[in-house]
């Protein structure tokens, strides 16, 4: 009885002191008079562009006395995000404002959060069946696809060559319809030669072993174009561990703190630049409106700019760079 | 939530009844670590007790914890006998695709495909666990490099076999029972991760099988000596271990409705983790299924728990870090102090 006495309590101790410890970091306001509660779950943590989205839901919550509780998995994965969704249905905040990590995978789960009255906004991702939520906010993804791929012919100038996409995994709609944009795009241009897809499952590793196979296997190739920023990061390091950095243009797709700094420094040409701010504005508007019985909007896109060496001192880009820290206009 | 009203009682009674000593072969020295769940669960629900304590939460939390809790019974055995399978998150990944290829070049619907589809996972991850026990016994690879070996060859060929695209297609068959559906009230999941567990407690406690497996691990060459054919127990053992990574790889499919290639890259660690805080030692011959499903309980209470708590849930891994430890610390403490035990 004694052992079982000193190891329980030493086990408690040791838990208390790391919850206590949980307690001090966090920094939820315990006011919990009026106003709405309002979930956000974003696709992963540690993303500055998921940053922004949250600026732009606080920015209007804030406005109308509304809550906000960010709670984001640790990998951009149903596996990880949906135990997550669920512990948060259970305290059942008036609104859940999501970017789903499988277009299919959350479908169940979120039906529960609808079925138990919980008011449900998809932001930037979204799922093949978006009938049970309020509304969803995207970028046009398929239209910055274009874009990169206007941005990558004139870049090369009408130099020949390959031109490889490095995407994210096969079944996120946003990437997916980046390609499909670049795809379309791509291939009316003279002279390139569009060499398709490669999956990396957001991994650097995986997306600099993709990139230094294919420069192996093909000597001319002179553009990548990578659907999100983990790609970037590999597509750059084997560049570099290549020496092709020189001859070989990427077109990349996010303007975090580091894409900002790829920018800069010359390893990548361009980073088109989506608009999550003006996303998690959107999403939180909607939900809010859905909560007091106005008219929502059932869908909503936002657009897209291009961040070159050379505008990237401009205030309209400055705004749209993804950061934790909010803009405080 | 039994367990925590009978384990302090089941001490008690040890000495006196008969029932004592079933209940102690069943559960093992597991009543402290039993408190700290019992401890977690009352803090969490002294913090919000109509959004912790309502049926709803409470099943998400052993649906949370039910693919960890098949792979950790599995993971259980091996470690008992002084192995370690790290293979087991590739191997339920790689189940589930070979699995989802089958079903869906039957269809993907009705019930023929749906059965086919599980025997197909089981079988995949049942041939994983015998490659690890050959490698390991007849090769005589440690355990640890050839298990972390199949981690990636069943990872590697799962990406090649699907060529890195999940794949979506589940028959609403096996969505709606597996995935997602309720056997009187008891999501379908949980009801195969308690049998399993029912059934992995009860063979290892009371079987041939158990003592030989716990002898084992206790001392390989006086098991040999004693006529024990400890290679071919041994790749058993570590198939029981695939198959039931391979089980938990349907279920995987079923719930999620998605092979989720990138989402089990450290389930292994969970599992670890949860079968070491359950009181299994490292070092073979000692633990118990029971300790095991509290261990898989904790991690999952503590990420389910920190949300409502309004806390970050990235302090689940901190909390099960230190629990870990802990654990272990004790494990050591308790064999000092009884040397021979």
């Amino acid at each position: 009885m004694q052992i079982n006495r000193r190891a329980a309590a030493l086990s408690l101790a040791a838990l208390t002191a790391t919850m206590s410890l949980a307690a001090c970091g966090s920094n939820d306001s315990a006011s919990a008079d009026g106003g709405y509660d309002i979930a956000l779950i974003p696709g992963v943590a540690n993303d500055a562009y998921y940053g922004s989205v949250a600026c732009g839901v606080k920015s209007v919550a804030d406005d109308s006395g509304a809550r906000v509780e960010v709670q984001a998995p640790k990998s951009f994965s149903p596996t990880d995000q949906i135990p997550l969704l669920e512990a948060v249905i259970a305290k059942s905040p008036d609104a859940i404002i999501i970017a789903p990590t499988d277009s299919k995978a959350l479908y169940a789960p979120l039906k529960r959060a609808v079925d138990r009255g919980i008011k449900v906004v998809l932001v930037d991702t979204t799922l093949d069946d978006p009938s049970i939520a309020e509304a969803e906010v995207t970028s046009d993804n398929v239209e910055a696809g274009k874009v990169a791929a206007k941005t990558m012919a004139d870049l090369l100038g009408g130099r020949a060559g390959s031109v490889l996409t490095v995407n994210l995994t096969a079944g996120v709609t946003t990437t997916d319809q980046r390609e499909r944009g670049f795809a379309d795009a791509i291939k009316a241009v003279t002279g390139v030669k569009y060499l398709g897809q490669q999956y990396t499952d957001n991994s650097v590793q995986k997306a600099a072993s993709v990139v230094s196979a294919t420069l192996a296997s093909n000597t001319d190739l002179a553009g990548i174009f990578s659907t999100a920023a983990f790609n970037t990061e590999g597509a750059v390091s084997a560049l570099k561990s290549a020496g092709a950095s020189d001859k070989v243009t990427i077109v990349g797709f996010n303007a975090n703190p580091p894409g900002v700094e790829q920018i800069r420094n010359g390893e990548v040409a361009a980073q088109v630049v989506l608009k999550p701010y003006d996303e998690g504005i959107e999403a939180a508007r909607q939900a809010i409106n859905a909560l007091q019985d106005k008219e929502v909007t059932k869908k909503v896109t936002t657009g897209a700019l291009v961040a070159t060496a050379k505008n990237l001192g401009s205030a309209e880009v400055k705004k749209y760079l993804y950061s934790f820290d909010c803009p405080t206009a | 939530m039994t367990a925590v009203d009978t384990a302090p009682k089941g001490q008690e009674q040890r000495r006196q009844s008969s029932r004592s000593s079933l209940w102690r072969v069943l559960t093992g020295p597991k009543a402290d670590i039993t408190m700290v769940l019992a401890a977690m669960v009352v803090i969490f629900a002294a913090i919000d007790a109509r959004a912790f304590f309502n049926s709803y939460n409470i099943w998400n939390i052993f649906i949370g914890a039910s693919l960890l809790l098949v792979m950790a019974v599995g993971a259980t055995f091996v470690l008992i006998t002084g192995g370690v399978d790290l293979s087991v998150g590739s191997v339920l990944v790689f189940s589930g695709v070979v699995s989802a290829k089958v079903m869906i070049a039957l269809g993907p619907e009705g019930w023929g495909a749906s059965i086919i589809g599980i025997l197909v996972s089981v079988a995949a991850g049942a041939a994983w666990g015998v490659i690890n026990g050959i490698v390991v016994t007849k090769l005589r690879v440690p355990a640890l490099i050839a298990t972390l070996g199949s981690y990636g060859a069943a990872q590697g060929l799962a990406q090649v076999i699907s060529n890195g695209n999940d794949a979506k297609d589940v028959p609403p068959e096996l969505v709606d029972t597996l995935g997602v559906g309720r056997l009187a009230g008891v999501p379908w999941l949980v009801v195969v991760a308690l049998l399993v567990s029912l059934v992995g407690g009860l063979v290892l406690a009371f079987t041939r099988f158990g003592r030989r497996t716990y002898t084992i691990g206790s001392n390989a060459e006086a098991a040999r000596r004693v006529g024990i054919r400890v290679d071919r127990h041994l790749i058993s053992v570590y198939s029981i271990a695939g198959s039931l990574a391979g089980l938990a790889g349907i279920m995987s499919y079923s719930q999620y409705g998605s092979t989720t290639l990138a989402g089990h890259a450290t389930d292994n660690l969970s599992v670890i983790a949860a079968v070491v805080i359950g009181g299994t030692s490292l070092f073979g011959g000692i633990g118990t299924v029971f300790g095991t499903v509290v261990g898989v309980l904790i991690p999952a209470v503590l990420a389910n728990g920190l949300v409502i708590a309004g806390l970050n849930s990235f302090w689940r891994d901190t909390a099960v870090g230190v629990v870990l430890v802990v654990a272990v610390y004790l494990d050591q403490w308790r064999r000092r102090r009884r040397p021979g035990t």
